[in-house]
């Protein structure tokens, strides 16, 4: 019998130790097959990173020298290369994985980079005058949230958290945006499960699909 | 007409003539009688103070058993579980139970002197920082995402915990719903919120439940806490635990009464169940002892007449009581549940030989027989039946001692030595009376009990062979009920927390254990446990350390800004300005979400009032009401950000030590599936799970064993009692038809007392087994005294006699002592006396009916 923990409500006497020992034994398998090795984040380096992509985006979305497709072709190259999109891909499709063939893996990782561009044009591309500002940054145990506020058109700012991991020699990248505690990978991930519980991978992939960015 | 004294003399002389030398000698020396008697009596008073009593009921069998032997190596390797307080905390309102629980916890742990360790999970902090890992994974990731959701709606409520800061809050997040969210998410805490609003109203705002808002959807019945107690244990007290019991008691009477009005609280465990049992047993026995005494002084005023009389053969039964009470000290030193019942057993067969020879003593003054020659004569009517009821009946309880039921056994060395006590005191106590003050010799005169309403042999025999036919049927479904929970008083507060605890297989306090001598093994163990059918769950150290952590610590390392924003981040604005409050209930109203409705006549009705100024809506008020457990969502929340890896070092000890042992074994714990308060689960669970693990034992196997081991122990026990008997009574009494006078209806009296138990659902039990060994005392007494009788009255039958008026006088002595016992709160004792009248009643019907019919001349004998 599996019996769950309450987060704030009190924890059964003995039904803690209730454990569904053989149903983890799965997911412990793969998430010691995409674990990657990572040091604790650098904040400086970090800030860097946001700052770097916040910049790029923010030019590539207000410019008008480029073409839209170039600028947004920026966009896409500098989203692919802050946003550490195994992560991406590993929480937002979860167990599901297992479900899908390998060519269905295959195209949604290469939708992937184009969702996330897009996702950004969709949250953070309306009425920015001003460059989105980066802050000061603070540690989440390995990692570090960078503070960015995305001025907005009407008054006022949108105040975010990017989350950022170092990945070694892959560098640092985003791995999370945070708005008012809420985790854009958690949102996602619970907008992928349905959809994939309502259509399957096919569903899936046709979302993502209309939903990436494609310059 | 003649009387027994005339009467041809019958085989077995030997004891008439025996029994008159002791109460002639008593005759002629009384002071010397009294005088030792008492030196006696003292010397046994001196010892009785060493004589202790033993409640712990698992310590009544055999200690060799296999069941025994387990238990009592679980309980040495885990000592701190026999002896725990548990002390259940619940109710509906679940932030109510963590915050009492916590009080609990708190009061406890500053009891030092009393309180060894309190333990409670649901607020330990170790289980508050990690319960996240506890949680499958894909109940933690719905979780996860649920607190990233409510983030923000926290963080806003942190920032403003008034009724203006929720409203507001609520007003958002309802626009945020609107906005792509589900508004069914906020039915939880639109329905809490309502029940606040609602009783701001009535003068008694209920507290806000923000567990409830904030947990599952749809979180209904009973929260659960459990605090495991463990006491300092003072060996000094009856109940060693009594100090930490009375601790508890402080603790839970310093509870505010706003926070106690809104749980239930219960205590239990081993000490408590003990502790009350005591109390339970002793509450109504001022009652039933002064009903007792009534009744017992007028059937002994009935039967003897004369209140010197009566005098006497009370203090027949109190000498054998302290004397025997002083063996009881020399052989067994201390006495256990059912030993302690020698009482019992000594009044109604101490009196017995008391009122026979008084009442005999009546029949020869009577016959114009006084002094020793009344004495003689009474002797040479009785003596032999006094002295051969006596050595049987000590034979019938010896045959107790032999199986494994120790109880039992106790009580038998202890009642075959009490009645040839009785036996004495009654010879020597008596006539030394006499002979001090003669007219204790005389009672009523001759007082012969009708026997016109008896019918023939044959409808006698018939009647009896019908009855035997219906109880034949009947008394294989009897069964012996080895549970102490069994013999409690149901409606007892300790028994009654221990129901809420067996009702959830979570909690259900008895469960089986295995000891294994390693890691390795216990693992092995609850595997093959956990496959066994009707286990729910085979637990051991290894299932207390989380699995899969790394994919759940990914999980909650994703999730950790959410937490941590809930906890310290600011609350940003996702969703247009301040509330409008004019507009708030009409919004409600139109919100699709189950409790908005509700909520809205809610806030409008308390609007009202407030504007109006009562003083129960004002804000401080609600407020309070509002944001009363907030703080403590909040802090537990705060040490969820603590979260990390855990392992078996991390445990708390408190739970570590109850499955692994100081010396390194491991237990494992298996837990059923099914309520084993229920005699026919607990058979089928620990049938099942002895198929596959022999060395399974504890409380469940404990029950189990005993019920089999006393069952099978008291068969052999009966059948052998009355083998002993019948051939003692062949070889004194050298003729079968009376030694089947005297058996046969005991028999047969047995036969039906264990019919009724079945009848009536009754199962016998460690209180009420005792009837069997009285029934069969009693019973062989008053079928020797009838068939000797019998066999030497030549003329108006045995009823003519005074016999039969004192053997009716000294059952219904002993149903009078001890019926009452049937009012009592105790479940066992309350068995004990209606077993004991449906036993002696029943005995005494058929001895009466089929001794005298068995004895009789059969119609073609001339």
């Amino acid at each position: 019998m599996s019996r769950r923990l309450s987060i704030i409500a009190p924890v059964p006497i003995m039904a803690p130790v209730l454990i569904t020992a053989r149903a983890a034994g799965a997911v412990l398998v793969l998430c010691l097959a995409l674990a990657s090795p990572a040091e604790a984040a650098d904040p400086a380096t970090a800030q860097t990173t946001a700052r770097s992509l916040t910049a790029t985006a923010h030019t590539a979305l207000t410019g008008s020298e480029a073409p839209e497709a170039e600028r947004l072709a920026t966009l896409q190259a500098a989203i692919d290369e802050t946003f550490a999109f195994d992560i991406w891909r590993r929480f937002l499709l979860g167990d599901a994985v297992q479900t899908m063939s390998e060519a269905q893996q295959a195209e949604i990782e290469a939708l992937l980079p184009g969702f996330l561009a897009n996702l950004y044009v969709d949250q953070f591309a309306r009425g920015l005058d001003v460059a989105p500002e980066v802050g000061d940054t603070r540690d989440v145990r390995r990692d570090v949230l960078v503070s960015v506020r995305f001025p907005r058109a009407g008054g006022g700012t949108l105040p975010t958290e990017w989350r950022v991991r170092d990945f070694g020699e892959r560098g640092h990248l985003v791995i999370d945006i945070i708005v008012g505690g809420i985790s854009f990978l958690q949102l996602k991930r619970d907008e992928f499960s349905q959809i994939l519980t309502d259509g399957g991978p096919e569903g899936l992939i046709a979302h993502m699909r209309a939903n990436a960015l494609t310059p | 007409m003649r009387t027994a004294a005339d009467a041809p003399a019958l085989k077995g002389q030997w004891l008439d003539r025996l029994a008159a030398i002791i109460a002639t000698t008593a005759y002629a020396r009384p002071v010397f009688t009294l005088v030792l008697l008492a030196i006696l009596a003292l010397a046994s008073v001196a010892l009785a103070t060493t004589l202790r009593v033993d409640t712990d009921s698992s310590r009544m069998l055999n200690p060799d058993l296999p069941f025994q032997s387990r238990a009592q190596e679980i309980n040495s390797a885990f000592p701190g579980i026999k002896n725990t307080i548990l002390v259940v905390v619940r109710g509906t309102h679940r932030d109510a139970v963590t915050a009492a629980t916590v009080s609990l916890v708190t009061a406890l742990a500053a009891e030092e002197a009393a309180v060894a360790r309190v333990f409670a999970p649901s607020v330990d902090p170790f289980f508050v920082t990690n319960g996240l890992l506890y949680d499958d994974l894909a109940g933690l990731r719905e979780r996860l995402s649920r607190l990233g959701q409510s983030a923000n709606l926290l963080a806003r409520l942190r920032a403003a915990p008034d009724t203006a800061g929720f409203l507001d809050a609520l007003d958002r997040a309802m626009t945020l719903a609107e906005e792509g969210g589900d508004p069914a998410d906020l039915a939880p805490l639109m329905m809490g919120a309502a029940e606040v609003f609602e009783t701001a109203t009535t003068g008694a705002p209920l507290p806000f439940d923000w567990s409830a808002a904030f947990d599952d959807k749809g979180v209904e019945g009973l929260a659960t806490a459990t605090l495991s107690v463990e006491p300092v244990l003072d060996f000094t007290r009856v109940n060693a635990a009594k100090p930490a019991l009375q601790a508890v008691t402080r603790a839970v009477e310093a509870l505010p009464p706003s926070l106690a009005a809104l749980v239930e609280i219960g205590v239990t465990g081993d000490p408590a169940l003990r502790g009350e049992e005591l109390a339970s047993v002793t509450a109504s026995l001022p009652i039933s002892f002064g009903l007792s005494i009534l009744l017992v002084a007028l059937v002994l005023w009935l039967a003897l007449g004369g209140w010197g009389r009566v005098g006497l053969a009370l203090g027949a039964v109190v000498m054998t009581l302290i004397l025997t009470t002083g063996v009881a000290a020399l052989t067994v030193g201390a006495l256990n549940l059912v030993s302690v019942a020698f009482v019992v057993l000594m009044v109604g067969l101490g009196i017995d030989f008391a009122i026979h020879f008084l009442a005999h003593l009546d029949e020869e003054a009577a016959a114009g027989r006084t002094g020793a020659p009344a004495i003689a004569g009474s002797m040479r009517a009785i003596g032999g039946a006094l002295v051969l009821s006596a050595m049987t009946t000590a034979l019938a309880f010896l045959a107790f001692t032999t199986g494994d039921f120790v109880g039992m056994a106790q009580l038998g060395i202890i009642g075959a030595a009490g009645v040839i006590i009785a036996l004495v005191v009654a010879l020597t106590l008596v006539p030394a009376a006499v002979a001090l003050r003669s007219s204790l010799a005389r009672g009523r005169g001759p007082l012969s009990l009708p026997s016109g309403v008896l019918p023939g042999r044959g409808p006698i025999f018939a009647a009896a062979a019908l009855l035997a036919l219906g109880a034949g049927v009947l008394a294989p479904s009897a069964r012996f009920d080895a549970d102490p929970m069994g013999l409690r008083d149901p409606q007892s507060a300790s028994v009654v927390t221990y129901g809420w605890l067996a009702a959830d297989p979570a909690r259900a306090p008895l469960r089986l254990s295995v000891i294994a001598p390693d890691a390795e093994a216990a693992a092995m163990t609850a595997e093959e446990a956990a496959g066994i059918d009707g286990v729910e769950n085979a637990l051991w150290i290894g299932y207390l350390v989380p699995d899969g952590q790394d994919a759940k610590l990914d999980e909650i390392d994703l999730a950790w800004p959410s937490l941590d924003f809930a906890v310290n981040g600011d609350a940003i604005d996702l969703a247009r300005g301040a509330v409008d409050l004019d507009a708030l209930p009409s919004r409600l109203a139109a919100f699709p979400a189950p409790g908005a409705a509700r909520l809205a006549e809610a806030i409008a009705a308390w609007r009202s009032l407030r504007e109006n100024g009562e003083p129960t809506a004002r804000d401080p008020v609600t407020d309070e009401a509002l944001f009363r457990f907030f703080p403590q969502l909040m802090e537990r929340l705060a040490m969820q950000l603590d979260v990390g890896p855990v392992s078996r070092a991390d445990l708390p000890a408190a739970l570590a030590e109850r499955f692994v042992a100081g010396d390194g074994r491991h237990r494992v714990e298996i837990i059923a599936k099914t309520d084993l308060t229920d005699p026919e689960n607990r058979q089928i669970f620990v049938d099942a799970v002895a198929a596959r693990l022999p060395s399974a034992g504890g409380a469940p196997a404990q029950i189990e064993g005993a019920a089999r081991a006393i069952g099978g122990a008291m068969l052999q026990a009966t059948l052998l009692s009355l083998l002993a008997t019948g051939a003692l009574a062949v070889l004194v009494l050298r003729s079968s038809r009376m030694v089947l006078a005297i058996l046969v209806p005991l028999a047969l009296a047995g036969l039906v007392t264990i019919a009724f138990s079945a009848l009536l659902g009754l199962p016998f039990n460690y209180a009420n087994v005792i009837v069997l060994p009285l029934m069969i005392g009693i019973g062989v007494d008053t079928g020797i005294h009838i068939a000797m009788r019998a066999g030497k009255q030549q003329s108006g039958g045995v009823f003519a006699t005074s016999t039969p008026r004192a053997a009716l006088a000294s059952a219904l002595t002993t149903i009078a002592a001890f019926g009452t016992l049937a009012l009592s709160d105790h479940a066992g004792t309350a068995s004990m006396g209606f077993m004991l009248v449906i036993a002696l009643t029943t005995s005494l019907v058929l001895i009466f009916a089929l001794t005298p019919a068995i004895l009789a001349p059969r119609p073609d004998t001339p």
